[in-house]
């Protein structure tokens, strides 16, 4: 996306990794909440705050249902939120596909709850600043996003 | 709330009970933080010391009263099981002296349709919040300010209540404004607040609080043998249970509503709402305390009961609200309903105002938090081990006060600070022979170990430590060495065998000798801070 990267020297370092459950439907969102409070004590404005959230939130949800479990990874500095999520799961066959808004892989269960709208990684996308994922069959998935306080 | 530090125990019950996390002990008495604190009232449920006190008004304040005016929360009809009437309730505080008694179940009625009119004329708003319980507003206003615009700037019932009196009912009467008292009959202390709470909107319509447990004795007596002469209740059952969680979400009828009850809970649906999730609700309806305000903090009835007698009454009276929808369009066009001011944010403190420093201040806590013993037991008399590590980095706390911290006095930022012992200086201190390896005498110490078998030591001993032994042979000082141990002390008065003590010359390694025993040499040197 169309937004100046942070200038030299003031690469994000990394704080703090969690760890996200295959499957853990209950417990899916803790991730992005504590991200998210994280982020809220460190006094990042609540435009970041909320970009934030959703991406990482959609992220871990991709992990949760698809990813056979997972990390993210928080890297930080006063410019930049940098989020890795990252899974060692089935990796994504056709990316340009799962790009596209609307499309989706959900189960009958997953929709049942309310997932499966397809409107994850557009969603990610347009929240971040920068957006970079590396994947493919078999190599699992590891997604990393930046957010630039405005 | 506040607490009585006579009263207080200095335990950790309420330190722990409570959510927000807005309670620290301090040399023995318990303080709470009040930007942090929304006034639920775990703490007061918590303390068996009675030392936690809600902020009421006592009843002498409204005998003083020229003209008291009784505005009771619906939730009082369930305190009196399942005989006494919500119209005799009415009529026995009447005869407790208040001049006049507000039907507070009919002007919740109102407010219910004041709000579904609003979120009809909002389509744009998802969800609206009701505005009724003032802790979850304050939660909202520190925690979630992005969430205030969601609050339903409709004033909530008891507010409503004051508004009504002293605008319309005052002047009908004659009355002197100054002589009017609107006191709020409720089962919670949240409501009680000074005029400068930036989110509770009651100043300056409602004079005063008065709990449920203070005027239940009284109120009891005035019931028995009442005479029920004429009618104050106009409520039906929407209104009786309109405070009861789920007493909201179904009397405002739109698609789509949500009633949560609990400190946690609505903490999780307001974080999910602030995620971007349940975008298709309509109107949220949450109160912090479980089953809504038949379980706040001044209750007298158990609220299990208190919900059985709410669902008789409903039955009784009939869920259906007599409200005329047509009035009260009437009056939201003459804004009586309307907020004179906005519910404000109450920020929160960051780690610090520069972002930078703020992360390097977040790092030093973690770093902190991996190093405490995470069993939150509180002794320190911050809640959890994680809050301490941000108390400590924040310098409201000392390191210290974990006894566990303590113990081990750390090589955490705090310790680290801290001049180095050396063993020369345990030598000065204790009054110790050096018999051999005085070239050694400049090593840092970095506490000790007592075992007489070298295996365990192999196994245990930290690098830099004193072990304590009787053995005297000279393998001694090769595990001294291996393990880089600061120096080998010999209680007991026992003396090193010759080669222990060549080889501990040739190598470095001091070798001590101390005419006391184990246990009492590890004492002095506790005692040292090691």
């Amino acid at each position: 996306m169309s937004q100046e990267p942070p200038r030299d020297g003031d690469e994000p370092e990394f704080l703090r990794a969690f760890a996200i459950q295959a499957g853990d439907f209950a417990g899916a969102g803790n991730v992005s909440i504590a991200v998210k409070n994280l982020l809220k004590e460190l006094g990042f404005p609540p435009e970041v705050l909320r970009r934030a959230a959703i991406a990482a939130f959609e992220a871990e949800m991709n992990v949760v249902m698809y990813g056979g479990g997972g990390q993210m990874e928080v890297y930080l500095s006063p410019r930049a939120v940098r989020l890795v999520i990252s899974d060692q799961g089935p990796g994504i066959p056709d990316l340009d596909l799962a790009m596209q808004e609307g499309w989706s892989t959900a189960t009958p269960e997953m929709r049942e709850m309310g997932f499966g709208a397809g409107m994850g990684l557009p969603n990610i996308k347009r929240n971040s600043d920068a957006f970079c994922i590396d994947t493919g069959p078999g190599r699992g998935t590891r997604l990393q996003v930046d957010i630039f306080p405005r | 709330m506040w607490i009585d530090p006579q009263a207080c125990q200095g335990c950790v019950l309420c330190l722990k009970a409570c959510s927000a996390k807005a309670i620290r002990v301090r040399e023995g008495v318990a303080h709470i933080l009040p930007h942090l604190c929304v006034n639920c009232g775990d703490c007061f449920r918590a303390c068996p010391h009675m030392a936690v006190r809600c902020r009421t008004t006592p009843l002498e304040v409204v005998r003083r009263c020229q003209h008291p005016v009784a505005a009771p929360s619906p939730t009082l009809f369930s305190q009196f099981g399942y005989r006494a009437t919500p119209n005799q309730i009415l009529l026995a505080l009447e005869r407790l002296g208040f001049q006049q008694v507000m039907d507070m179940g009919w002007l919740c009625e109102m407010n219910s349709a004041a709000m579904e009119e609003y979120l009809l004329a909002h389509p744009e708003l998802r969800p609206g919040i009701s505005p009724s319980c003032p802790a979850v507003i304050r939660l909202i206003a520190g925690r979630f300010p992005s969430l205030l615009k969601n609050i339903i700037p409709v004033l909530p019932p008891r507010v409503f209540a004051g508004k009504v009196v002293k605008e319309r009912l005052a002047q009908r009467q004659g009355w002197d404004l100054a002589e009017v008292g609107v006191f709020h009959i409720a089962p919670c202390a949240a409501k009680m607040v000074g005029p400068h709470d930036p989110v509770v909107l009651d100043h300056p319509y409602v004079d005063g609080v008065i709990s449920f447990r203070d005027i239940y004795g009284p109120l009891l007596q005035a019931l028995h043998g009442l005479e029920e002469d004429h009618t104050l209740q106009k409520c039906s059952g929407a209104g009786i249970a309109w405070a009861m969680s789920g007493g909201q979400a179904a009397a405002v009828d739109v698609e789509h509503t949500l009633d949560v009850a609990g400190f946690a809970e609505v903490v999780h649906i307001l974080e999910m709402l602030e995620a971007g999730r349940l975008r298709d609700l309509r109107f949220l309806e949450a109160h912090i305390c479980p089953d809504g305000c038949l379980g706040g903090p001044l209750v007298v009835e158990n609220h299990f009961r208190a919900r059985s007698v709410t669902l008789r009454q409903m039955r009784r009276f009939g869920a259906m609200s007599r409200v005329n929808r047509a009035k009260i369009k009437g009056m939201i066009s003459e804004h009586l309903f309307d907020w004179e001011r906005p519910a404000l944010p109450r920020p929160q403190p960051v780690l610090h105002h520069d972002t930078g420093q703020a992360i390097a201040k977040m790092k030093a806590i973690q770093a902190l938090t991996t190093l405490l013993p995470g069993i939150e037991c509180g002794v320190c008399g911050s809640p959890d081990c994680q809050t301490f590590a941000g108390d400590v980095i924040m310098g409201r706390a000392q390191e210290a006060q974990c006894p566990f911290m303590e113990k081990r006095g750390g090589p955490s930022g705090e310790s680290a600070g801290r001049v180095a012992v050396k063993v020369k200086d345990v030598v000065e201190a204790l009054g110790l022979t050096v018999t051999a390896g005085a070239a050694g005498l400049e090593r840092p110490v970095d506490g000790g170990y007592i075992s007489d078998l070298l295996s365990d030591v192999m196994a245990n001993a930290r690098p830099g430590a004193l072990w304590l032994t009787i053995q005297t042979h000279q393998n001694v000082v090769a595990v001294a060495v291996l393990k880089e141990l600061a120096a080998v002390i010999l209680v007991g008065g026992r003396q090193p065998a010759e080669e222990t003590a060549a080889k501990a010359e040739q190598e470095g390694i001091p070798v001590l000798v101390s005419q006391a025993g184990a246990f009492e040499l590890a004492g002095k040197l506790h005692e040292m801070g090691l």
